[in-house]
Formats: structure tokens, C-alpha cells, sequence
């Protein structure tokens, strides 16, 4: 073996070398940020350059103003925003004679319909499914597993025809539909559910109540500390008990006659079809979610809990499921977030969502790149708005020092 | 030109813990030097200062020559420059840290080929000379998942001083063995320091650091207490605080 | 016999009065839908309609004078796919059954001897490729160059006839193809950029990614199809060739993720040690921590070409004729008009029979994996 000898010659330390070798990293640093920024703001601008040159060419203006005009077609469903009487906002129906902004809310609206439906139902159903994948019930744990398995590997977007074209379309026509219990109505036009209506006049009374509500949700939800939270949530149901007993919310039945159904709440056969679709799509991975983290609990937690005599459902009740809802809100909010993204297949049946009245304002006006600039946007507000929440959610439920 | 590594006053900081303060030290050429100390005391960031594993905040450390940047100017690079200062400074981890996916040759050669630009045929005939040294010539084409601790630690070694280097860095090199291993490696240790390698090993094994150490340096809460010859050191500690922790360690 | 079953579904249905509820209500729920299902495969449905169409199914409206083109391209995709999985996987007995089986029910389904002989010889190729890397280990070296070239050997055979005729299954396959190839080196590329030195490129990286991941992929390949003639007018480029760039623009920023993950799962140390041996930057990257990193998203990313495979089909929206426009071009024609079933079920249970595979090869792989690292 060698052992190498430093016989260089010794080199310099002193003050001023340091100080130039600061100096020259600092510049080298510096001069190669510059030239990164430099280059990547050089490709957008050729990028805008081309567009705009590319625009030239077949006579169109990259301009906004087109939101303005007049949309000039219809909007199967949905309703748009209208801040014309007064400063609150209140919801419109949308008419041809609306301008292609309010087209853009109205397509936004029904995205956000469809996404916060489909997070709650698929949470549910897919916490369901997957605490069924751990049932003692083989049936249940075998059905639940092949549910799971079936939706994962087939494309959500053939699932979404097949539940529009295979299911929604062949349920009766409206004439025969089959009225099933508490009023709900299946039919190839659509569901019909019933509906809680305000019946409530702008009396003080009515407002009063109304208000109080209002205040004790946000006081069950957002107040610290948890007996308030509790006194807030029995002020609801007393609340909502109150409305229900003076007359001022109604349930409101739906009624099919032959050709259409009026009163209750309808689904179009679009957003059924979507709803469904998004709901088992996205319950299946939620499942799988929540059967991961059940697996990667130490399996100390379920030998603990057997040696202290607990039964299986109060080990899962008591012990699993609440480590597990503490680790999986993240992977919930990432689940959340594509089931908003998926909401844009309704395009292939005809929802009018965003993007769907996007592709028909693109295609009235010609300022599809403007259009997609809008939808872009709207679509990455959603998702940060969902990842916020979820980490608000996430962050709430984690500060008491419960440790993962 | 015998002094092989300089530090002087040299602060460090993670956040606001102070973990090592004013630390004066010198190495000299052919010189084993034992670092002690509990653990937390800051012995292994000192040695892995030495190679710029950590980096510092302010005093001066010159290592063969080269000046150590510190902390503020390694943010803006100067990493092409660390490499050619680690060229020289081997160093052997607790955790051994051999490449998992590369086989023991491979593991060896890698550096001298990427590195030190050798040829292929070159870096692995030295490779199997390493290998022979430390015993496991046999083994040259198993992945490191096949050896047991000691042997990942000898190859660990070998793969160092596959590079020549001049100044070998050991930390803790045998506190993620087995009891039984620990000699395979403080054997191979004790060979290199018989041959003149200058060396700083950060270890907890007492017996070992008398016997092969020039100079024993003794640090708690990042200061160094004590730097004196081992028996001196062993038999009649000056600090306080070094008899209680060799009163703590030579119990059992 | 019967004492056991009775034991059996005491221990697994009525354990517990809750369970025994369940049972009531789900065994014969299952049962009546399983029964209907069946009943209607088996009587009712009119099954001709799928092998009579097979071929738009398969290749859209590729010239059938062609469809050795097709052939040819299965057959070098088959022989990749089987070198690449001789590299995990030992070829086993089963293996070969498994393999042998395709024809066989290709045979027994129906649709003239010309499908069966060519599909042995395509399964025989991947045999060959699988037994090759398997006991071969000479031959796991040259797979890169290999794969390479096949990759441009398929689209050379491919592209004569014109891409825009590209469609059915092997349009998806194609696009899955190309998507998981070109989206690994940029994904890899983006992921060394979120943990760059320089302040910009991680800005850069981390805001391509994230916007990616924010956005629907409909979206995103829509946009890409019609900025592409904007941007380079005169090009002319193909409606396939744009529907892959944007497919490719977004999964690399998926691939960049889960690779970002495996590089996060390098330990610290496999850097120290290689940074005390002197090496620099970029080897370390290349040869200690991009490595490592790969081995441990290789399960991840198959998944992943699961994820380009379903999401092939939406595709319609730049008017490509993939396999499930070709399933709604056959319910198209009148005479098929009432075949919906059958054709949905046929594309789903497709579908589910590639997709179970993919998956199955994944969650292998993660064992095979999780087994060989200590």
C-alpha cells in the first residue's frame, strides 16, 4: 500500500485569497441564476411571441373581451351568478342572452356541484368499502375487495359511458318511471329527490332563525373548544327542529307527470351518470387508501388491544380507525383534488361543466386560447382551494399532540 | 509542511445549538489521533468537519494546505473544490454506507476510475490487492447484502484506501457491529496505523484508543477538555469531567 | 364435507350477529346481480358482434392490407416486454402455460385460425425474450440499446401508411408506449431540478409540477393539440403526435414525483460516502443516488403506466379513434344499435384483464423488491 504524500506546494490562505474565492462563487452563483431566469423568460416570451404571431395569421386578437358579449346558446343546466339587484350575489338561471362570463361561472358552478357531491358520497362509501376489505364477513371482505380491484384497473372514462349509456339511459321513461321510497324518482330524464324548500317569509323571525343557524354552524365547526362545539351542534338540530315546526322549511316531493317532473330536487341523466361514475371511481381509491394505512399500523396496536380483551369491532372502532383518519387526510385532499380534475370527463356525455361550456364558447367566438387561460385558471384555483382546506382539516385535527 | 490538518477557533451551530466551540486542533503527518467523548458531545461533526461532510460557521480549518470555506460561501458552490481536498481524506462510517446496488469491486474501484481517471483493468488489480489486505479476497463479486457487518466495514475501509489517501478519517467504526466483529475491523485499523497512516477515529472502544493512539483528545458539549498522550490520559485524566465519563465507560 | 362447510361459514358469515345481518342481506344481493349477469352472457346477449368487428376494435381504421404492420409491432412490443420482465422474474412452468393459454382461448372464442397462429408466434417471441434475460444474464446488458431500437423499429414499421390511420387497442397501446418512455427521462430531469442549488430551477421545476398536477389531463392534451399548430405553423404535425406530447408534458410531471420520493429514500449516507471518495456532483447523481432511487420507484411507475393506459381513452376529445371510440363507432352503425351491453362489457372486461395484469406485474415486483433489499 502507498500512502500518497502531500508534497503539493502549500497554497495560499490567507484574508485576500478567501475574500477573492467568496467573490468569484458569489458571481459565478449569481451569473448562473441570472442566466436560468434570463432563458426561461426568454421561452415564454418566444412562446407569446409565436402565439400572438400565430394568431395574426388567421385574423384573431388575443383579447378578454369577448367575456362580455352575449353567449348566444343555451346551457342544459346550471345556474349562473347575478350581482344585479343588490351586493349579494344570487343565482340565476343562464339564458342565451347572458354574456360568455356568466357562461364561465355557470360551467365553474356545475364543476364545483358535481366535485363536492362526489368528495362527500365517495368518502363515505369509500371508507366503507375499504374498512369492508378488513370484515370479519367474507363475503363483504370479498366483495368489497373485487369492487376496489374491478374499478382500479378498468379507465374511468369507459366506467363513466357505461354508467351513462348502460345504466342512466336504460332506467323507464318518465311515464313508467319507478317511483321508489320517500318520493325519489329514477328515470331515463333524470333523478328526482325530494327537497327542502324555504317557505320562510323576510320576517324578523325568519331571519333571526336563519341567522342563528348560521352562527351555530360556524360555532360547531370552527369554536375550540369542544363543549362549545357540542352545545352548538344541539342548537342546530333544536334550530332546524324549530323550522320544521313553524312551517318555514318544507319538504317538497317530487311529482312525475308524463313528460316531465316538477318540485323536489332533479339530476339531470348527465350529472347522475357523472356523479355515479366519479363516486365509485373515486370510493375505490379512497379505499384503498384507508386499507393502506390500516396495514401500515404497527401490529403492535392490534395485539395490544386483543391482550386488553377488547373485541375486534371495538379495536377497530376505538383503536384503528381514528390513528387512521389522523394519517390519511393528506392522501384524502390528493384523492379530492383528481376526483375535481376528473369531474372535466363529463364533456364525454354531454355535462355541462367548465370545460364542456369552454369547448362551446371556444367554438362560438374563436378565443379558445384566452378560453383556456380561464380554465386553467379556475382548475388550479379549485385544487388549491381543496389542498387548503384539506390541510386546515388536517392541521385541526393533528394540533392536540397526538403524535402520527 | 507535517501538519496535515489546522483548525482554529472553529464555531459550529445547527440553528441555535452550539455544537462545536473554539475548537483548536492540529494533526500531524503519521499521527493517530483517538477522539473521545459522550455521545451528543460533538466528536463526530468535528471529524466530519474535516472532510466538509458538515460545514462551519466561522474560524479557519486547513486541511493539507487547503483552506476550508465556511458555511456562507459553501451555499454559493465551491463543491468541484471540496472534491479535490476529499480526494486525499478517506473516511469509514458507522453505518458503513456501501453501495447497495454495486458489488464489492465495484464498490472499490469506482472512485479511483471516476475519480482518480484510472483504467479499469488498473483500479480493479488494485482493488484485489486491497481485498487480499483485509481479508476478503474471496468475495470480490458478492453485493454488499451478502456480507456480514464486519466485512461491509473492512470493505468500507478498503474502498477508501482505494483512493491513497493520505489522512483516513474513522467515525465510529465499530458501533453498528456485532461484539464479534469488532476485532476483524480494529485489526485491520491497528495494521494501517503500524504503517504510518495519519489517522482521526472517533470510537468508543477504549482498550483500542490506548493502545494505537499518539494523542487522545477529549471533548464534551462541543469544547475540547483534554488533549494528552493515551496512558497520561487514561491513568491520571486533568478534567473533571473526562475521570467521570472514563469512571462511566471503564465500569464494566 | 358438510361439517366443514357449516364450520366454514359459521367462522366467515356468522360470526357475530352483525355479520350474520350483513350476510342476509348481501349474500342474496350478490347473488341475484351475479345470476343476472351470467344469465344474460349466457341466453340473451348476442356475442357475434364482437368478433365480427375485432379488427376496428384492435387497429381502428388501419388499412387491413396492413394489419402486418400491426403484427409485426405487437411482436417486437411482446419480445421487449418479455426481456424486460426475464430480468425480475425467473421463466417458470407456469409461465409458459400461461402463455400458451392466449391462443388456445383465442381459438376456442372463434374468429378463423389467422388471429390464434399469429398470437402463438407473438407469445412465442415473448417467450423467447423472457427465457433469453432469464438465464442469459450476458443479455439483461444489452436490453437498453435493444429496447431502443425496437422502440424506433416500431414506429418505423408503424408510420408508412400514415399515423393519422393509427387506432383501436393499438393506438392506446402505442400512445401508453410512447408516453411511459419519453415521460422517464424528463420526470427524472424535473425531480434533479426540485432539489437543484439554484433557487430558479427549483422555483421552475416545482411550479411546472405542481401546475401539472392541478390540472385535468383532458385539459392539458386539448390545450397542447390546439397550441401546437399556433406555435409551430407549417409543421403540420399529426393528431397523434400532439395528443403524445401532451400526454407526455403531463405525466412527467407524475414520473418526476414518484421519483422525487425515491430519491428522498436514498439514505444521506450513500451521498457522504460517495462525496468523501471525492467524486462529484453529477457521479454521484448518476451512478450512487439516481440508481438506487430507480429501484425503488420501478413499482410506483408501472403503476404509473397503468394510470397513461386507462387514461388512453380520452384521447376522443382530439378526435383520435382509440379502442373505446372504436367500440362506440360499432354501437354507432344501426345494426349494432342494441348491442350496448355487449360491447361495453367486452371493452370493460379488456380493460380489466390488462389493467389486473399490469397491476398484478407491480404488486410482484414490490414483493420481489421488498424481499431482495436488507
Amino acid at each position: 500500500m502507498t500512502i500518497s504524500e502531500t508534497n503539493r506546494a502549500p497554497r495560499a490562505v490567507g484574508r485576500d485569497q478567501q475574500q477573492a474565492r467568496r467573490f468569484r462563487n458569489r458571481l459565478r452563483h449569481d451569473s448562473a441564476q441570472v442566466a436560468i431566469v434570463a432563458v426561461a423568460l426568454a421561452l415564454v416570451a418566444l412562446l407569446a411571441y409565436a402565439v400572438k404571431e400565430g394568431l395574426a395569421q388567421k385574423g384573431i386578437k388575443f383579447s378578454f373581451a369577448f367575456l362580455a358579449n352575449a353567449a348566444g346558446f343555451e346551457i342544459s343546466e346550471g345556474k349562473t351568478l347575478s350581482f344585479i339587484d343588490g351586493f349579494l350575489p344570487s343565482f340565476e338561471t343562464f339564458t342565451s342572452d347572458r354574456s360568455n362570463g356568466a357562461a364561465f361561472v355557470t360551467g365553474m358552478l356545475n364543476t364545483v356541484k358535481v366535485a363536492v357531491l362526489a368528495i362527500i358520497f365517495s368518502t363515505i362509501l369509500g371508507t366503507l368499502l375499504g374498512v369492508g376489505r378488513l370484515s370479519t364477513n367474507w363475503v363483504v371482505r370479498t366483495l368489497s375487495f373485487w369492487i376496489v380491484e374491478f374499478v382500479r384497473n378498468t379507465p374511468l372514462l369507459i366506467q363513466l359511458v357505461f354508467w351513462y349509456f348502460a345504466v342512466v339511459l336504460q332506467f323507464p321513461p318518465l311515464a313508467s318511471a319507478a317511483k321508489l321510497y320517500g318520493g325519489l324518482i329514477v328515470s331515463q330524464q333524470g333523478l328526482y329527490l325530494p327537497a327542502l324548500s324555504w317557505e320562510g317569509d323576510g320576517s324578523a323571525v325568519s331571519i333571526g332563525l336563519a341567522t342563528a343557524t348560521w352562527v351555530a354552524v360556524a360555532g360547531a365547526i370552527l369554536d375550540p373548544v369542544k363543549g362549545m362545539r357540542r352545545a352548538c351542534t344541539v342548537a342546530i338540530v333544536i334550530l332546524i327542529g324549530l323550522f320544521f315546526a313553524t312551517g318555514r322549511i318544507s319538504i317538497d316531493y317530487p311529482v312525475a307527470t308524463r313528460f316531465q317532473a316538477s318540485g323536489g330536487t332533479g339530476l339531470s341523466p348527465e350529472m347522475a351518470a357523472l356523479l355515479l361514475a366519479i363516486v365509485v371511481n373515486s370510493a375505490s381509491y379512497i379505499a384503498e387508501i384507508v386499507r393502506g394505512a390500516i396495514d401500515a399500523l404497527p401490529k403492535g396496536q392490534w395485539e395490544a388491544a386483543g391482550s386488553l380483551g377488547l373485541s375486534r369491532r371495538n379495536t377497530v372502532n376505538d383503536i384503528i380507525l381514528p390513528q387512521v383518519f389522523r394519517v390519511v387526510l393528506p392522501s384524502f385532499g390528493n384523492q379530492y383534488i383528481s376526483l375535481a380534475k376528473n369531474t372535466a370527463l363529463g364533456i364525454a356525455i354531454g355535462y355541462p361543466d367548465l370545460f364542456n361550456v369552454y369547448g362551446t364558447v371556444a367554438n362560438q367566438t374563436g378565443h379558445s386560447l384566452e378560453g383556456i387561460v380561464i380554465v386553467m385558471i379556475s382548475y388550479l384555483m379549485l385544487s388549491w382551494i381543496i389542498s387548503a382546506i384539506v390541510s386546515w382539516a388536517d392541521r385541526r385535527l393533528n394540533q392536540k399532540g397526538a403524535s402520527r | 509542511m507535517n501538519t496535515i490538518v489546522e483548525m482554529k477557533s472553529i464555531n459550529k451551530f445547527y440553528g441555535s445549538h452550539h455544537v462545536l466551540k473554539d475548537i483548536d486542533l492540529t494533526v500531524t503527518r503519521g499521527e493517530v489521533m483517538v477522539v473521545l467523548g459522550a455521545s451528543g458531545s460533538g466528536k463526530s461533526t468535528l471529524i466530519r468537519c474535516v472532510n466538509g461532510l458538515e460545514m462551519y460557521q466561522n474560524g479557519s480549518l486547513v486541511v493539507d494546505g487547503y483552506q476550508m470555506p465556511v458555511e456562507e460561501d459553501r451555499r454559493l458552490g465551491g463543491e468541484s473544490e471540496l472534491a479535490e481536498i476529499r480526494k486525499g481524506v478517506g473516511m469509514v462510517f458507522q453505518q458503513f454506507n456501501l453501495f447497495p446496488h454495486k458489488t464489492v469491486i465495484e464498490n472499490i474501484t469506482i472512485a479511483p476510475i471516476r475519480v482518480r481517471k484510472k483504467s479499469t483493468a488498473e483500479a480493479e488489480a488494485a482493488a484485489i490487492k486491497l481485498l487480499e489486505r483485509v481479508g476478503l479476497k474471496d468475495h470480490a463479486h458478492k453485493y454488499p447484502g451478502q456480507l456480514s457487518g464486519g466485512q461491509q466495514q473492512r470493505v468500507a475501509i478498503a474502498r477508501s484506501l482505494a483512493m491513497e489517501p493520505y489522512l483516513m478519517l474513522f467515525d465510529e467504526p465499530t458501533s453498528a457491529l456485532d461484539p464479534e466483529m469488532v476485532g476483524e475491523v480494529l485489526d485491520v485499523m491497528r495494521e494501517l496505523a503500524a504503517e504510518g497512516m495519519t489517522m482521526m477515529i472517533v470510537t468508543h472502544e477504549m482498550g483500542f484508543a490506548r493502545e494505537v493512539a499518539d494523542r487522545v483528545v477529549y471533548i464534551d458539549q462541543g469544547s475540547i477538555l483534554e488533549i494528552a498522550k493515551p496512558d497520561a490520559f487514561f491513568d491520571n485524566p486533568q478534567n473533571d469531567r473526562a475521570r467521570s465519563f472514563l469512571a462511566r465507560v471503564l465500569k464494566h | 364435507m358438510i361439517a366443514y362447510a357449516f364450520k366454514w361459514s359459521r367462522h366467515n358469515l356468522f360470526a357475530k350477529p352483525f355479520d350474520a345481518v350483513l350476510s342476509i342481506v348481501v349474500i342474496p344481493g350478490t347473488l341475484w346481480l351475479v345470476y343476472s349477469a351470467l344469465h344474460w352472457a349466457l341466453t340473451a346477449a348476442q356475442w357475434d358482434v364482437i368478433p365480427q368487428s375485432m379488427r376496428v376494435l384492435m387497429i381502428g381504421i388501419f388499412p387491413a392490407d396492413q394489419a402486418w404492420r400491426a403484427w409485426t409491432a405487437v411482436g417486437i412490443i411482446g419480445g421487449l416486454l418479455g426481456a424486460g420482465l426475464g430480468c425480475v422474474f425467473g421463466f417458470r412452468k407456469h409461465h409458459a402455460l400461461f402463455l400458451a393459454l392466449v391462443p388456445v382461448v383465442l381459438l376456442i372464442v372463434g374468429g378463423g385460425w389467422q388471429v390464434p397462429a399469429l398470437t402463438t408466434l407473438v407469445m412465442a417471441i415473448l417467450a423467447c425474450g423472457w427465457v433469453l434475460t432469464s438465464y442469459l444474464p450476458l443479455a439483461r446488458h444489452v436490453l437498453l440499446p435493444a429496447a431502443v431500437t425496437g422502440f424506433i423499429a416500431v414506429f418505423a414499421v408503424m408510420a408508412p401508411p400514415g399515423v393519422g390511420l393509427w387506432g383501436g387497442l393499438l393506438l392506446s397501446v402505442l400512445l401508453t408506449l410512447v408516453t411511459a418512455v419519453l415521460s422517464l427521462p424528463i420526470g427524472i430531469l424535473l425531480a434533479f431540478g426540485r432539489r437543484s442549488r439554484f433557487s430558479s430551477v427549483r422555483l421552475i421545476c416545482t411550479g411546472y409540477i405542481e401546475t401539472m398536477r392541478s390540472l385535468p389531463l383532458i385539459l392539458v392534451v386539448y390545450w397542447i393539440w390546439i397550441l401546437m399548430p399556433v406555435l409551430a405553423t407549417g409543421w403540420g404535425l399529426a393528431d397523434v403526435a400532439r395528443g403524445m406530447i401532451g400526454f407526455t408534458i403531463f405525466y412527467s410531471a407524475y414520473v418526476a414525483e414518484y421519483v422525487r420520493s425515491g430519491l428522498q429514500a436514498v439514505p444521506k449516507g450513500q451521498t457522504e460516502a460517495a462525496r468523501s471518495l471525492g467524486m462529484s456532483e453529477f457521479d454521484i447523481n448518476r451512478s450512487i443516488v439516481l440508481p438506487q432511487a430507480l429501484r425503488v420507484v420501478v413499482p410506483p411507475l408501472v403503476g404509473n403506466v397503468l394510470d397513461i393506459f386507462n387514461a388512453a381513452p380520452l384521447v376522443f376529445i382530439i378526435g383520435l379513434t382509440d379502442f373505446l371510440r372504436a367500440g362506440q363507432m360499432i354501437l354507432a352503425n344501426p345494426q349494432n344499435g342494441d348491442r350496448t351491453y355487449e360491447v361495453y362489457s367486452f371493452l370493460l372486461l379488456s380493460y380489466f384483464l390488462v389493467g389486473s395484469m399490469i397491476t398484478y406485474a407491480a404488486r410482484k415486483l414490490e414483493a420481489h423488491m421488498a424481499a431482495g433489499s436488507r
